[in-house]
């Protein structure tokens, strides 16, 4: 372009000469005239440069635009021209993507996304906590939220609330009661702390919360769509609630959660507001100031804590503020944490296995590439086709790894442990997608590429691309993504081994109890019974009940009382000669109300004292504990004889077995269990024990109409099943262990796919070798042997590999989740035996196509 | 639209090297020579102010360039109209008369 503008001028100025020498000028005359005419020559240069040089960007650009058409042409030609290739790539990378995505949704929504408000993480739970607590959350008493709130520096806008159940507007009929909806109590600076207003109305106010205040309340989002049908009409309007009228004064916005119990009812709750004067626990919220974090607050905490003359708690409680983040229990992070390596563990060897198959593609290609090569593209225009190629694999499969990521968190949200369910599948989980997608075209696209890099474009062309083994760097490349391979599927199945053994010994674990065949029968009454004779009534009614049960053929026996740990509502209570225990010198225990048979029933053991006495009189006044609360109250005295408060004074006249979940899952009180005597009914029905050989749909049967013929007033609520009461036990370890499962199938069946085609391509490379020495006279057998001993030496390298990784995992598994121990070596073993037969056989069967071959076709080949 | 004295000057010389290609191809040398004998050297314009406007003309699409051979057999660039040129020289040429009655009004009022 430059060099045009340069011709043109000196031909200009030639012209310009020999004009002025015609007209009779000297050679330098005609010369200056020349320039003299043209003007200033350097001003003139720099503007044709300049122009230059925008004619040539504009054209670079148009050519690349053209270039990337040619290039998505190329890649969809090169696809359909191997449509099962591309299939099983894509599907391949569709499902790791896709696991991948949802377990970093898990991820992000457990331990990394703060909560749902503006500056959401810095909400704490403001606690006081004690050894043993687990992941359960306390409430606080009324007066130490009141001093905390009063005296913290590093904590700003506490809040508290005290959830309930509610009745609202009238009962439908005469005698019915109104329907039940959750309902919280929060104080008027909840929505402050959120840093929330409500969507329709008002807020609380202080003056809200005092006593005798005019009635008021907030509606959650979806009770006001289903009961009040999103009427903005609502505001001012007048509801009946626990039979007292209440004015509505607003509605708050939809997606409310942590650390709102809303979260878990949808919305369904409505708010009233809560006096924090009163006495009662309240579940106290704070707001971290800026650049404070949790920990430090939690010293403050603690610090206020022990200036109180008697905080009336157990020992070694302690004050604590926690985020969203902090509340999840150690050994839930590491789960979800191993769980999402392991996705992402497998998106590498599904990486490696495309790379193996794009590398051996590669290599079937190079005389193309060294054609065009030859006739003038560039390496960076092949690489860029190579990209455009991959992409062409990887963005369906991220198109796809969608749907299977959505199909993945509907699967957690119904098989996962409970503390995941919720998990939304978010922008920040398909945005991690779209960069693995990308990624996965990068690391296997244009690596392959660059290792089969033709050194020598003549050799490609001369030997027509299928004489010459592979570069050195190609080879290598090979056999170190076998090794890859076979170490992380190994990897794999050693995680997967001792999760499965785990959760085996889990399930075969003692718990106290028997499960098995394991039935309790809730009754209630028809219709309502009154207070004050209800205590004593019902406790005929249950003794009347499992007599008729009993009586029952094809039942079995029956006792009084509920299914060991179906209660989950510890009470407090006072113990005698001992002070000190939480929330005001109390300690919270389960109580069960049971008669004489149950122990023998459930299958639960006496190990000290005895069983309630005979006389229903005296069995009234007798306890029997566990050995984890004597343990716990008594830990230097003789429990037995010792007196504890429910109403009255109750002597321990005996100590039961312990009767826990599997795994010891919960916090240590829901273990400390009261047995008192007799059974009978509360507000929320009674229980009666069975333990039977029908199945459950036949004890459903015949417990119904044994009932009905009792004739004391009370019908069959519910039949729980023993064995169900595990299942949130069972459910986290099972879903890991499942996980695992499905990851390690898919792992060992890349493994296979990938080395069958490597060890294939290997093998089919040396044809024309092979033909030669059976030519020169080798024997073939002993040809085969060399050749498989080469592929089985690879393999031994990655098992060997593999099981050294495997080991470092399974005792990395061992120390963060709980309950896994060891290596499983018959797993182990097993796995190396499959991979060692692939290699085998994927060497055997193209060495033994190989040896049929005539000698002289194979030099012919080419 | 309004002009400044810049765009005047230009304009003047765009119109000028439009017109002369109106007749056929030409190089650059040769467009110089035509517009000198037509005005008989009354405007002097510098050689390289012409070159920028053809240039200026080719990057509007205007005209075209083509290198082809001179009468004296040497390698030269030739510059034809384009379909667009046409229509900027009858707009501009259009524009121009109005320019001078415009001028011839205040200069020599009638």
């Amino acid at each position: 372009m430059l060099r045009d503008a340069d011709e043109e001028t000196a031909f200009h100025l030639a012209m310009r000469i020999s004009e002025f020498q015609a007209a009779g000028m000297s050679e330098e005359e005609a010369l200056a005239e020349a320039l003299r005419r043209f003007g200033d020559r350097n001003e003139f240069q720099a503007h044709a440069r300049g122009r230059a040089g925008r004619l040539t960007r504009r054209l670079t650009a148009l050519r690349w635009l053209e270039e990337c058409g040619q290039d998505v042409r190329l890649a969809l030609r090169q696809f359909l021209h191997a449509p099962a290739f591309g299939s099983v790539v894509v599907l391949t990378l569709a499902v790791c993507i896709g696991a991948t995505t949802a377990m970093y949704g898990v991820v992000r929504h457990l331990l990394l996304s703060p909560l749902p408000y503006p500056d959401g993480n810095r909400i704490v739970s403001v606690e006081e906590r004690t050894e043993g607590d687990g992941d359960f959350r306390w409430q606080i008493s009324s007066e130490l939220y009141r001093v905390w709130a009063a005296r913290s520096h590093t904590l700003e806008d506490f809040a508290g609330y005290q959830w309930g159940i509610h009745a609202i507007g009238e009962p439908s009929a005469p005698g019915a009661a109104a329907d039940s909806i959750p309902g919280t109590r929060v104080t008027p600076s909840f929505l402050k702390l959120l840093r929330i207003r409500p969507a329709l109305g008002r807020s609380f106010l202080p003056e809200d919360s005092r006593t005798g205040a005019p009635g008021v309340l907030l509606l959650g989002d979806s009770i006001w769509r289903s009961r009040f049908g999103g009427s903005r009409e609502v505001i001012g309007q007048t509801v009946k609630l626990d039979g007292s009228p209440r004015v509505i004064i607003g509605v708050l916005p939809p997606g409310l959660g942590n650390p709102l119990p809303d979260g878990e009812h949808g919305g369904q709750s409505v708010y009233l507001p809560l006096n924090i004067d009163s006495k009662g626990g309240v579940d106290a919220f704070a707001r971290l100031r800026p650049g404070v974090t949790s920990s430090a607050a939690s010293r403050e905490l603690d610090a206020i804590l022990h200036t109180l003359p008697d905080t009336g708690s157990l020992n070694g409680a302690h004050g604590a503020a926690r985020t969203a983040q902090d509340r999840v229990a150690p050994d839930r992070r590491h789960g979800v944490e191993v769980v999402f390596a392991a996705a992402a563990g497998l998106l590498l060897v599904a990486c490696a296995d495309v790379a193996g198959l794009l590398l051996i593609r590669g290599w079937t290609r190079r005389r193309e590439f060294a054609i065009r090569q030859a006739i003038g593209a560039g390496r960076a225009r092949l690489i860029r086709q190579l990209l455009a190629e991959s992409l062409f694999l990887t963005i369906p499969a991220g198109a796809l790894g969608v749907g299977v990521a959505w199909l993945g968190l509907r699967a957690v949200q119904a098989e996962g442990p409970p503390f995941i369910a919720r998990t939304p599948l978010d922008n920040a989980a398909l945005l991690w997608t779209l960069v693995s997608a990308v990624a996965t075209a990068l690391i296997f696209g244009v690596t392959p590429a660059i290792l089969s890099w033709e050194r020598s474009l003549e050799d490609a062309l001369r030997n027509g691309g299928t004489r010459v083994g592979e570069g050195r760097a190609a080879t290598r490349a090979h056999a170190t993504l076998v090794i890859a391979q076979i170490a992380l599927s190994l990897v794999f199945l050693a995680t997967a081994a001792v999760l499965t053994r785990s959760f085996v010994a889990l399930v075969r674990e003692p718990i106290g109890y028997e499960p098995e065949g394991l039935y309790d029968v809730i009754v209630k009454p028809t219709s309502p019974m009154k207070q004050n004779v209800a205590d004593a009534a019902s406790v005929s009614i249950m003794r009347t009940l499992r007599e008729a049960l009993e009586k029952t053929p094809g039942l079995g026996e029956v006792a009084v009382g509920p299914l060991p740990l179906s209660a989950t509502s510890p009470a407090p209570t006072a113990v005698e000669g001992l002070s000190g225990v939480r929330p005001s010198g109390l300690v919270a225990t389960e109580w069960a109300g049971v008669n004489r048979e149950y122990f023998r029933v459930a299958r639960i053991a006496l190990v000290r004292g005895r069983g309630f006495d005979a006389d229903p009189a005296l069995a009234a006044r007798e306890i029997i504990i566990n050995q984890s609360l004597a343990r716990r109250l008594f830990p230097d005295r003789d429990p037995l004889g010792a007196r504890l408060q429910m109403g009255e004074w109750l002597t321990v006249v005996g100590i039961a077995a312990d009767t826990h979940m599997p795994g010891g899952v919960g916090p240590e009180f829901f273990r400390w269990q009261v047995y008192t005597s007799p059974g009978a009914m509360n507000e929320n029905g009674g229980s009666l024990l069975v333990r039977t050989q029908s199945d459950s749909s036949e004890l459903r049967r015949l417990v119904a109409r044994a009932v009905e013929r009792a004739g004391v007033g009370v019908k069959v609520h519910d039949v729980r099943q023993g064995t169900a009461m595990l299942e949130y036990a069972y459910r986290a370890p099972r879903f890991a262990m499942v996980i695992f499962d499905l990851f390690t199938v898919l792992a060992v069946a890349l493994a296979a796919v990938g080395l069958f085609g490597i060890i294939a391509h290997l093998v089919a490379r040396r044809t024309r070798e092979i033909g030669i020495r059976v030519a020169l006279g080798a024997d073939p057998v002993a040809l085969t042997k060399t050749i498989v001993g080469q592929s089985v030496r690879l393999v031994g390298l990655g098992c060997g590999l593999g099981l050294v990784a495997a080991y470092a995992a399974a005792s990395t598994l061992a120390k963060v989740v709980p309950g896994v121990s060891g290596t499983e070596p018959v797993a182990l073993i097993g796995s190396v035996m499959i991979l060692i037969i692939t290699a085998v056989s994927a060497s055997v069967i193209p060495v033994r196509r190989a040896l049929r071959v005539d000698p002289i076709d194979t030099l012919r080949i080419e | 639209m309004p002009r400044d004295s810049n765009d005047l000057l230009h304009g003047t010389l765009d119109l000028l090297v439009l017109k002369t290609l109106s007749w056929g191809p030409m190089h650059g040398y040769g467009i110089t020579k035509w517009i000198e004998q037509a005005t008989k050297g009354e405007l002097e314009i510098l050689d390289s102010a012409l070159y920028k406007a053809l240039h200026r003309l080719e990057d509007a699409g205007a005209i075209d360039t083509e290198w082809g051979l001179s009468d004296n057999n040497r390698r030269a660039k030739y510059y034809s109209l384009t379909a667009r040129g046409r229509q900027l020289l009858r707009a501009e040429t259009a524009t121009w008369r109005r320019f001078v009655a415009a001028v011839s009004g205040i200069v020599e009022p009638a």
